[in-house]
């Protein structure tokens, strides 16, 4: 934010700063000059200037204090903009008529907006207050004095004429001194904010020197475990996860289930190195990963979320994640073959090197809920490593290419250590073991046919899921 | 793009949008420019008492009535200007909600079209830069701060072209005192006028040559910015150390922006030094002359003052001035964008015929020979499309992956319009159907819907306003209820990060809030695309056991991987290519042994049958 724009932040206060140091050079040839004249007159600029500049300050000041509540309106309307310019957006405001609702809101956003601006602008009416009762005083004084003086014949009209020039002179370059300093107080303070910014400390370790024992770059599949791990986002928050214990052999194939909200994709998130533990810890291979350099470890691990746009960048780049001078095209065009993609990606005339949306290329293209899923399943494969986890990665699949990818799984998994986590019970089929995952804890785990033995909640859910897949006969028995 | 007929549009669109802006504006120009004549008067009066040696008292009296005068137009000008910049900020603000709401109404098929996106960021642009209204008002009320100092200059300088009282002489001398010495003047004002204006005018083109260029580059810069705001995307850039990447083309860009500037900096320098090498030669002119005349004794001493700086006002006036015309006319370039953008034809707005409201629900849509491709891409999407759609069933839409599923039912909604063919309601193209009430058939919860940071129950009724009783009874009916409870603020509560306390809800969740608010618009046609692919199996089956209760009599449209959800549906269509292949209902589908239903049943049912 602070650098936003030209007009504020460090662009402003480098243009400022040469501004100051111009006038402060002029302020001493003109202050001299008025010296020598009477020294009276010299006092009541600088008087006049002190109260103008405390004037501003408190002006300042005001706009500081509040620049939070005075921004807020502006960040809103900015949003209700952007909405109006997203495409995929503009589908629902159109079928739902929305332009109603948004205008009200944009209406009480500009009200908010305009009251907060006037009470700003009142505050900086003041120093122009101060100025013109102090300009008034100045004024005569500066004329009684030199009227006098001509008078007397001290000095001649000449005289007179070039006094009042270099006083006019000094009042023209003091009150923009007082102005640019009060202008690069602002700025800096908008600049304060990038410096807290840049300084915002890692929570994990990134740094080589830092970092305890070896990189990992072992390229074998790793072992995971977790011990007594706790999380909650925010302190003294609900325990999203709560003492979990499990471990996860290298190579295994592990699935993990539960319902919305139980936990997963915070797990998940914790595998990844996304975000510290609360309680307990997690071993990579045996080592800590709160001990570990964050970068390495990350290195080892292809993930695949749930949220799914790719970035607008030609399909290599999204692949490969790389600069195109370091993408491994043959790499790219394999991980596309696996995931499903390459088919249609031949087809088109720049093959990977055609841009995904029209950002950044007039020529990009739009891929479909699924495309977009199987390029994020070929990054991950793209990438390698000993461990691959996967957060819902067929949900916009067709069955088609969903059982496809089921099917080559093991192909897909390489040897790896990985994660598939579903609500399509499904694909629990081809994982070693199963994780049931409730309100943060392991409930059930075991293979398929032991849970479902069980008879517990994953045989539940198991059973409503294929409720419908089964024959009608077979659902007039459970019945 | 004319100024004239600019000029009238701006000011038209100025007084709907803030009226007394105008007026107020005009109102503290004029005081502004009578600012410096009140020292130039006073300062010249008591300048002349001096050389006559008048008593202290006469002189201090001028002195307090300049300094007097000059506070309060000081004060009065200030003060005004504190209301007009008030206005002026609401004045920015509407034009953007025009441009905003501009944005809401265009046909979608022309929403998604590269062009308009184009149009819109020059507009937006244009607007934010020099094409501005606001700016485009203060140049106006600029020009006529500048037309009231000549005036004032004039008035001023009258007496200096006036025969002196001295006696005649002859020669050059002499040629001052005529009234015609005045030429000398205005030949020195016309070339520094000229020098400013061809300044001006280059400045002028180089500014918006480099606006040109620059809107995509920032239109670009806008995305990456953007990016560093997503924190979705946050994780995957960390993950897969996507940060050089991204950086090489933030670079890439900047270094292409900065030539541009740099391009642009060289060339305006050069031009500078003509600016002031004319402002220079102006002064000294104008002394010569002033001077000259009161050594000769033609004109007092005092009065020198008076007009030397009422001459350099009346030049500096009269050369803004014309510095105005430039600006007004590069202003007008860059709100043509603006008014290109506003002037894209609505013509799902063309339409008039009102939908009439059927008790008995005898609604019925046609899909006659129906083919279509995106206008980006000339692969046919849908390809001779032909169905009669009857209100009152439910229906599924399945296929695989780009089959033409989604695209159906955009056209239905009429958000495309058909490549080939047409599509009719109850017998009638619906292109002549007004939009409004057209849409207002439909209910749809899209695969990538979206809900908005505000309250839960703005989101659901998609309105300011709300029924409570029926937003919470929707919520009741999507299953969100569970989760409801848990917030404080309940329905009041604000989801996403635009509040302070907004709360967070996952992607199942927000789900079932896009169901309650396509179940609050209560239209006859409700149209579900992958409503549940982010729903647990428990949430799922909720959802499909109350089916039936949900789309009681409406006509349900059900797109779904989710081959389960066919189940209870009266009618299948399933789509290969653009074409619908097979039409029926489980059973009879199930049937058609090697037909792409049994392919696409059996791939997912495998799996759930009990060994």
């Amino acid at each position: 934010m602070a650098t936003l724009g030209s007009q504020n932040g460090a662009p402003r206060i480098m243009r400022e700063a040469v501004d100051f140091l111009i006038k402060v050079f002029g302020l001493l040839i003109y202050g001299t000059a008025v010296l020598t004249l009477d020294w009276r007159i010299l006092l009541a600029t600088v008087v006049l200037l002190a109260v103008d500049v405390l004037l501003r300050f408190h002006a300042i000041h005001y706009s500081d204090a509040h620049w939070e509540e005075h921004s807020e309106a502006c960040r809103k309307m900015n949003y209700l903009e952007r909405s109006g310019f997203n495409i995929p957006d503009g589908k629902d405001i159109r079928i739902y008529q929305m332009k109603g609702w948004f205008r009200e809101r944009y209406e009480e956003l500009i009200r908010q907006d305009a009251s907060f601006w006037k009470r700003d602008c009142l505050r900086w009416y003041y120093p122009t207050v101060a100025d013109e009762i102090s300009g008034f005083v100045r004024n005569v004084l500066l004329y009684g004095i030199l009227a006098a003086k001509v008078l007397a014949g001290e000095i001649d009209v000449a005289g007179f004429t070039l006094y009042l020039g270099v006083a006019s002179g000094l009042v023209r370059w003091i009150f923009p001194l007082a102005l640019s300093f009060s202008g690069l107080q602002e700025a800096s303070h908008r600049y304060n904010d990038y410096r807290d910014f840049m300084r915002v400390r890692d929570v994990f370790i990134h740094d080589e020197e830092e970092g305890q024992g070896e990189p990992q770059r072992d390229k074998g599949p790793l072992e995971i475990a977790f011990k007594d791990v706790s999380f909650a986002y925010e302190e003294g928050g609900p325990d999203v996860l709560s003492h979990l214990n499990f471990t996860i052999k290298a190579g295994e194939k592990v699935a993990l289930v539960g319902n919305n909200g139980a936990g997963k994709t915070t797990l998940v998130k914790l595998l990844c190195g996304l975000y510290p533990v609360t309680g307990g810890e997690i071993l990579i291979n045996g080592k800590r990963l709160q001990d570990m350099n964050v970068d390495d470890y990350q290195e080892q691990i292809g993930v695949l979320f749930q949220d799914t746009s790719p970035l607008a960048f030609s399909i290599a780049m999204n692949v490969s994640g790389c600069p195109d001078e370091l993408t491994d095209r043959g790499r790219v065009r394999e991980s596309l073959r696996q995931a499903g993609l390459w088919e249609k990606v031949r087809e088109l005339p720049d093959k990977e090197d055609t841009y995904l949306t029209q950002i950044l290329d007039d020529g990009g293209i739009q891929l479909s809920g699924g495309e977009q899923q199987k390029l994020l399943l070929a990054r991950a494969i793209y990438k390698g490593g000993g461990m691959l986890v996967m957060d819902e990665p067929t949900a916009a699949m067709d069955p088609l290419a969903e059982s496809q990818i089921y099917e080559n799984y093991n192909a897909l998994a390489g040897g790896k250590t990985t994660l598939f986590i579903s609500h399509r019970l499904a694909s629990t089929r081809f994982c070693d073991r199963i994780f049931l995952l409730e309100n943060g804890k392991i409930a059930e785990e075991g293979t398929h046919r032991e849970l479902m033995a069980l008879g517990g909640k994953y045989r539940e859910i198991f059973d409503i899921q294929s409720y419908y897949y089964k024959e009608r006969g077979e659902r007039e028995d459970e019945k | 793009m004319k100024s004239k007929g600019t000029v009238r549009k701006v000011l038209a669109m100025v007084r709907m949008l803030q009226p007394g802006f105008l007026a107020l504006l005009i109102v503290t120009k004029m005081i502004a420019a009578a600012q410096p004549f009140v020292n130039i008067v006073f300062g010249s009066v008591i300048l002349d008492l001096l050389v006559e040696r008048a008593p202290y008292r006469q002189i201090m009296e001028a002195v307090l009535w300049m300094a007097g005068i000059s506070a309060v137009l000081v004060l009065a000008r200030w003060g005004l200007e504190m209301f007009v910049d008030v206005k002026k900020r609401v004045l920015e603000h509407r034009v953007n909600l025009m441009m905003c709401e501009k944005s809401f109404e265009i046909d979608y098929e022309i929403l998604d079209s590269k062009d308009t996106m184009d149009i819109r960021q020059k507009a937006y642009e244009g607007v934010n830069s020099s094409g501005s209204i606001v700016s485009f008002c203060e140049t106006l009320a600029g020009a006529l701060e500048q037309l009231c100092g000549i005036v004032y200059s004039l008035i001023l300088l009258v007496p200096l072209f006036l025969p002196g009282g001295a006696p005649a002489r002859g020669g050059l001398t002499g040629l001052l005192d005529r009234w015609y010495g005045a030429f000398f003047l205005l030949a020195a004002m016309a070339l520094s006028m000229w020098a400013n204006t061809r300044v001006n005018r280059r400045m002028a083109r180089l500014q918006q040559e480099g606006f040109e260029v620059n809107v995509q580059n920032n239109r670009r810069v806008n995305y990456f910015r953007h990016l560093t705001t997503e924190y979705s995307q946050g994780k995957y850039i960390r993950l897969y150390r996507m940060q050089n990447m991204i950086l090489g083309e933030i670079r890439k860009n900047i270094n292409a922006m900065e030539k541009v500037s740099q391009n642009i900096a060289a060339r305006s320098r050069r031009l500078r030094w003509l600016t002031a090498a004319s402002a220079l030669g102006l002064q000294f002119a104008s002394y010569l002359y002033v001077g000259l005349k009161a050594i000769y004794g033609f004109i007092s001493l005092g009065s020198v003052l008076r007009y030397v700086s009422a001459y350099q006002n009346l030049s500096q006036n009269v050369g803004s001035i014309f510095d105005m015309f430039v600006q007004m006319d590069v202003r007008s370039r860059y709100l043509a964008y603006f008014y290109d953008y506003l002037s894209i034809p609505n013509q799902r707005y063309d339409g008039t015929i009102p939908i009439e409201k059927r008790d008995d629900n005898e609604y019925e849509i046609e899909f006659k020979d129906v083919s279509f491709h995106y206008p980006n891409c000339s692969h046919m999407v849908l390809s001779h499309v032909n169905e009669k759609i009857r209100l009152g069933s439910r229906m599924a839409v399945v296929g695989k992956n780009g089959a033409g599923k989604s695209t159906f039912i955009k056209l239905l909604c009429r958000l495309y319009e058909p490549t080939e063919g047409e599509i009719l309601l109850n017998g009638v193209n619906i292109q002549y159907y007004d939009y409004h009430e057209y849409a207002r058939l439909f209910s749809v919860v899209f695969q990538d819907f979206k809900l908005f940071s505000f309250s839960i129950a703005e989101n659901v009724a998609a309105s300011r306003q709300y029924d409570k009783g029926r937003v919470l009874e929707c919520i009741e009916k999507a299953g969100f209820m569970n989760r409801l409870q848990e917030m404080p603020e309940g329905i009041y509560t604000n989801i996403y990060q635009l509040e302070e306390n907004g709360a967070e809800i996952s992607g199942g969740e927000a789900q079932k809030l896009a169901i309650a608010r396509a179940l609050y618009k209560d239209a006859p046609w409700v149209i579900l695309d992958e409503p549940t692919s982010a729903l647990d199996p428990v949430a799922e089956f909720e959802v499909y056991s109350h089916f039936d209760e949900l789309v009681r009599d409406k006509t349900a449209i059900y797109i779904s991987h989710r081959m389960s959800s066919c189940r209870f549906c009266d009618m299948i269509y399933v789509f290969d290519e653009g074409r619908i292949v097979q039409k029926g209902n489980h059973e009879t589908l199930l049937l058609e042994e090697g037909g792409l239903y049994n392919r696409l049943w059996n791939a997912q049912a495998q799996y759930y049958q009990t060994d």
